[in-house]
């Protein structure tokens, strides 16, 4: 988060002298693709297959939805639930009960295409605890509250974690609070989170959620972040790493979580 | 590879026999008459034979043999009187010959410091000299001369964007070109990201860019050569020359250490670009520091008539900083130590010893002071060989073992912190080279030149190496011993360049050209920055291959007033490098699973056409190019073009001299937009709105072009004091040239999007007073 800012600055020394202007760019008309947005958590609970298509870029008219599609999930435990139209395009089951260590496989029918994909959901790792200090802030860093998280990593196994920050309830959503990470230079060990990016102030309620992912949801969010924080000077920007069959886009996520929350105090 | 060899072989036999004749060596040193300095390329012809001639190399040392004769030699050098000397030829000789520089007259503007033909008669193409002369008179921004943007307006050079210094040559990446300065590689060549280069013009003597055929005893770079001499200094008086500009200045002192023995020079330039930080409005901004410094230092000694030594140095940093809490700075250091020998007037000897250093430290002055620390380190031992068999066949040969040192990342937390340092295990290589070659005069048409260097890289201890399955999971981590090989790759690389001169007017020249390339840099941004890092081949990165092949036709009008030429070349680039969807370049052990490898192929014609003499002199210079990438795991396997694949390229440069004292210069720059990735429609997912992206370097930005115009005036021009005013203006008739385009809401209605396009430059006038005593 730092770096990012590190080059806003850098921007802002050019800006002394830049201009900008709205132009007009003539871009091609995809061929609409299937987008698939699934999570199927234990905790808290979610089984939900959000399914749309992409449309013209530059286009106002609404995201069309799928409907009438058969929307399946089998577990390694051989289960299967089929998934029903709640909404436009959305797609529950109460009766599924994700399970720590089951893998789970979607099918999707539609238009004479079936796209599927599989994810295992990880057991849970759990915040040991939740703190904040006051920082003074310097340059682009805004003075106010800094929440730290701390957590212990558990030992030899992989693991792929996403943190996602509520204050006062809501999800704070921008490109910038968008973590991922693995555990590639801290297995094992006990770690604390400093949310550097975002400050609170006096009052604030704040819920840190800590989702424990595999590898494959890693790997889409993981892409997933650097699009979103693509910077308009770097190079070639790419579809993040999709999970899913037959060229749709999007994921389909096995995880479960675990939250906790602080409100901050002179 | 083979018949090669034996081809070589052949030769050799060819000139031992030729030279069983009796024949004496005359060679010495060809210096300028005032200031003592080195002529680089100047040419010695003997009189009345045609073709027998040659020229002074980087040392300004000639040497040729001839029969036993009494013989006229002539001395030339573009810009200076010429002379011609009668020897009585019965034993070897060594003349020094020191000639002085032409007063310029009005409209007699000399372009390049060359034989006026040489652009016709060598075996070299696809080259590009540059003095400070044509550097001093280029229209620039910021009122600062650099020799890295003057060589982009050159044909088959491309620049890397708005204002920047890296360039491109021949569809090969800024990676891919070697810059010597003084025999060192300088790794980062641009400060202040990539607006300035780390050249100081003042301190440059002359500078020689190698695009088509590189000669065998450079490579480790696979598109280009580019070969920067600093000066070496007065030798019979002392000078002060200095440069006061809008954002930086610059002074040099330079003198004799002992009167016609040895020399000295020392030239710095800070810039105070961060001073205009203080009209922002922003507090922030305010508190900024952001400069950069250069010094170069150069002295030789002649201990006698066959010995001499150079010393040259370069250090430079750039510095951004914010108050007391956080630093940035990065720049390099080269050093050169050379001696020069020669043995008996016709086996010429150099040896260097050089180091050339790239750094990065960021600081963070936090709840804890955390240093942050990246850099390459080279240490190189050089030995060159020049024999001037005889007036046919000039020999080179040598090697040199290069041992690097790479720090990818280094983290240091102060004590009593949560965070713990960090390191990322260092990556040592040697860089091996030999090589051998010979240009050799075939008949009075057909010139030759064949050389070969083998070229080897070897991974070695003490460090961690990694081995990765198919899906990039690290599988196996190997702990080498100091000095322990673990993967040495490499090979031969053939050199080829052929001359038919079909009159003293025009000549058809080819050549090809194979070199392997062992360091990549990684950058993840249309242009450099500090933080890129340069990446050794090893067991799990392949070096990278280019072969190019070129073809030329040189023709020169009005008694080389008028030179054009075409080229046409075709290269092709192996194991290239691109990066997998997310990599995380910057602090990464195992980077080398983040990467992705391909090809590349690249072809275009290079037309030019340059006025050497007269009131208004320039150059046209015209590409027509293609530059194409093809990765199985990007863009679905497709080919795509590079980045910086332009079809047209296109610079027109002017000097005009309306009177004496005052001279007009102008350029004007068009070429095709980069290709860029942009999305051809859009999706919701999690809460947020996407683009979706369908292929790779798909779409163009506009075109690029501009005009600048700059005007040198000659104040005062004694024997004793010389100043002048230069006012440059860049992007005169203020075109808006897209530096990116960004895809974004609108502000008045968040459900439209809309395409932004930013221009970083409009008009940017600038002024600058030069001075000399």
């Amino acid at each position: 988060m730092k770096r990012t800012k590190l080059y806003l600055l850098f921007f802002a020394v050019s800006l002394l002298w830049g201009c900008e202007k709205v132009i007009d760019v003539d871009l091609n008309e995809a061929h609409p693709t299937v987008v698939v947005e699934g999570n199927l958590a234990r905790f808290p609970f979610k089984a939900e297959i959000k399914l749309s298509k992409t449309g013209s870029y530059f286009g106002e008219s609404e995201i069309e939805k799928i409907e009438g599609a058969d929307v399946i999930v089998q577990s390694s435990l051989d289960e299967t639930f089929r998934f029903v139209e709640t909404e436009k395009g959305i797609y529950k089951s109460d009766k599924i009960n994700p399970t720590e260590g089951v893998t789970y496989n979607l099918t999707v029918h539609t238009e004479n295409e079936t796209y599927t994909a599989s994810s295992t959901l990880e057991p849970a790792v759990l915040i040991d605890s939740l703190n904040y200090y006051f920082d003074e802030g310097f340059a682009y860093f805004e003075e106010g509250y800094i929440v730290r998280a701390y957590f212990t990593d558990p030992e030899n196994i992989e693991n792929f974690y996403r943190i996602k920050i509520y204050k006062n309830d809501t999800l704070k959503d921008e490109p910038d609070n968008f973590i991922v990470f693995d555990d590639r230079l801290i297995d094992g060990k006990h770690i604390e989170i400093t949310l550097q990016g975002i400050t609170f102030g006096v009052g604030d309620t704040v819920s840190i959620q800590f989702i424990s992912l595999d590898k494959n949801s890693y790997d889409y969010f993981n892409t997933f972040k650097e699009l979103i924080n693509v910077n308009p000077g770097s190079a070639a920007p790419a579809n993040p790493t999709s999970n899913i069959s037959n060229g749709a886009l999007g994921f389909f996520s096995a995880w479960s979580s675990d939250i906790k929350t602080v409100i901050i105090k002179k | 590879m083979l018949r090669l060899t034996s081809i070589i072989f052949l030769t050799f036999f060819n000139f031992l026999l030729a030279s069983a004749q009796q024949k004496y060596t005359i060679s010495g040193n060809i210096k300028d008459f005032a200031t003592g300095e080195d002529l680089i390329g100047a040419t010695v012809l003997i009189e009345g034979v045609t073709h027998r001639g040659t020229v002074s190399n980087s040392y300004g040392f000639y040497s040729i043999s001839l029969p036993e004769s009494e013989c006229k030699i002539r001395f030339q050098y573009v810009g200076y009187e010429p002379r011609t000397i009668t020897v009585n030829l019965t034993a070897n000789q060594v003349v020094d010959i020191e000639l002085k520089e032409k007063t310029v007259e009005l409209g007699n503007i000399i372009v390049t410091g060359e034989r006026a033909d040489k652009n016709v008669t060598s075996v070299e193409m696809g080259n590009v000299k540059l003095t400070p002369k044509q550097i001093e008179s280029i229209p620039v921004l910021f009122g600062e001369h650099d020799i890295l943007k003057t060589i982009q307006l050159m044909p088959g050079v491309k620049s890397a964007g708005e204002g920047n210094s890296g360039f491109y040559v021949r569809g090969g990446g800024i990676d891919q070109n070697l810059i010597l300065l003084d025999e060192a590689p300088v790794y980062n060549a641009s400060h202040l990201l990539g607006f300035f280069s780390v050249f100081n013009s003042e301190a440059i003597k002359s500078a020689n860019l190698m695009k088509g055929s590189i000669p065998a005893e450079f490579g480790g770079r696979a598109s280009s050569v580019f070969d920067i001499k600093m000066k070496e200094g007065n030798m019979k008086k002392f000078g002060v020359t200095g440069n006061i500009g809008l954002i930086s200045s610059n002074l040099a002192v330079e003198g004799p250490i002992k009167k016609d023995k040895g020399s000295f020079i020392v030239s710095g330039r800070r810039t105070y670009a961060d001073m205009f930080l203080v009209f922002s409005k922003k507090e922030d901004i305010k508190n900024t520091t952001l400069y950069f410094y250069d010094l170069n230092l150069k002295s030789n000694y002649k201990i006698n008539k066959n010995n001499r030594i150079y010393l040259s140095g370069y250090f430079g940093r750039d510095n951004f900083g914010y108050a007391k809490e956080f630093g940035f700075d990065w720049g390099s250091i080269t050093g050169t130590l050379r001696w020069n020998h020669s043995f008996n007037g016709k086996l010429f000897s150099n040896t260097s010893f050089i180091v050339s250093n790239y750094s990065y430290n960021i600081n963070i002055f936090d709840a804890a002071d955390i240093l942050i620390r990246s850099e390459i380190n080279d240490i190189n031992l050089k030995q060159d060989f020049t024999f001037y068999a005889n007036a046919q066949n000039t020999l080179k040969f040598g090697g040199n073992v290069i041992f690097h040192n790479v720090l990818p990342g280094e983290i240091t937390v102060s004590e009593g912190f949560s965070l713990e340092s960090d390191k990322i295990s260092r990556r040592r290589a040697i860089e091996w080279a030999g090589y051998i070659s010979n240009s050799q005069q075939i008949s009075e048409q057909f010139k030759v030149y064949y050389g070969l260097r083998l070229a080897l890289f070897s991974n070695v201890g003490p460090g961690e190496f990694y081995e990765f399955d198919e899906a990039g999971k690290l599988i196996n981590t190997i702990n080498k011993e100091h000095f322990g090989i673990v993967k040495t790759q490499g090979g031969l690389e053939p050199r080829i360049g052929l001359n038919y001169t079909i009159n003293r007017k025009s000549s058809l020249k080819a050549s090809y050209n194979r070199i392997y390339q062992f360091l990549h840099l990684l950058s993840n941004s249309t242009t450099t920055t500090p933080t890129d890092l340069w990446l050794p081949s090893s067991n799990n990165v392949k070096p990278q291959i280019s072969d190019q092949i070129s073809l030329g036709y040189f023709r020169n009008f009005k008694e080389n007033e008028y030179e054009t030429s075409l080229e046409i070349y075709y290269k092709d680039l192996k194991n290239q490098i691109d990066y997998k969807n997310g990599a995380e370049l910057v602090y990464n052990a195992t980077v080398e699973s983040e990467l992705v490898f391909g090809r590349g192929w690249a072809y275009g014609a290079e037309l030019m056409v340059k006025r050497n003499f007269g009131r208004l002199n320039g150059w046209v210079s015209y590409t027509w190019a293609k530059t194409m990438r093809q990765f199985d795991l990007i863009n679905k396997g497709n080919p795509f073009p590079a980045r910086h694949d332009r079809t047209h390229d296109l610079s027109v440069v002017g000097m005009f001299d309306i009177t004496r004292k005052l001279k007009l210069s102008a350029t004007w720059i068009f070429y095709t937009g980069n290709a860029v990735t942009f999305p051809s429609g859009k999706y919701e997912i999690e809460g947020q709105t996407v683009a979706y992206y369908t292929e790779r370097n798909g779409y163009r930005m506009p075109n690029y072009h501009r005009f600048d115009l700059g005007l040198t005036w000659q104040r005062k021009k004694t024997e004793r004091f010389e100043s002048s005013w230069n006012f440059s203006v860049y992007n005169v008739y203020a075109r808006e040239n897209a530096y990116f385009i960004d895809f974004r809401e609108s502000e008045e209605n968040p459900n439209v999007t809309e395409a932004v396009q930013f221009a970083i430059f409009k008009v940017i006038p600038s002024v600058s007073y030069k001075f000399k005593f």
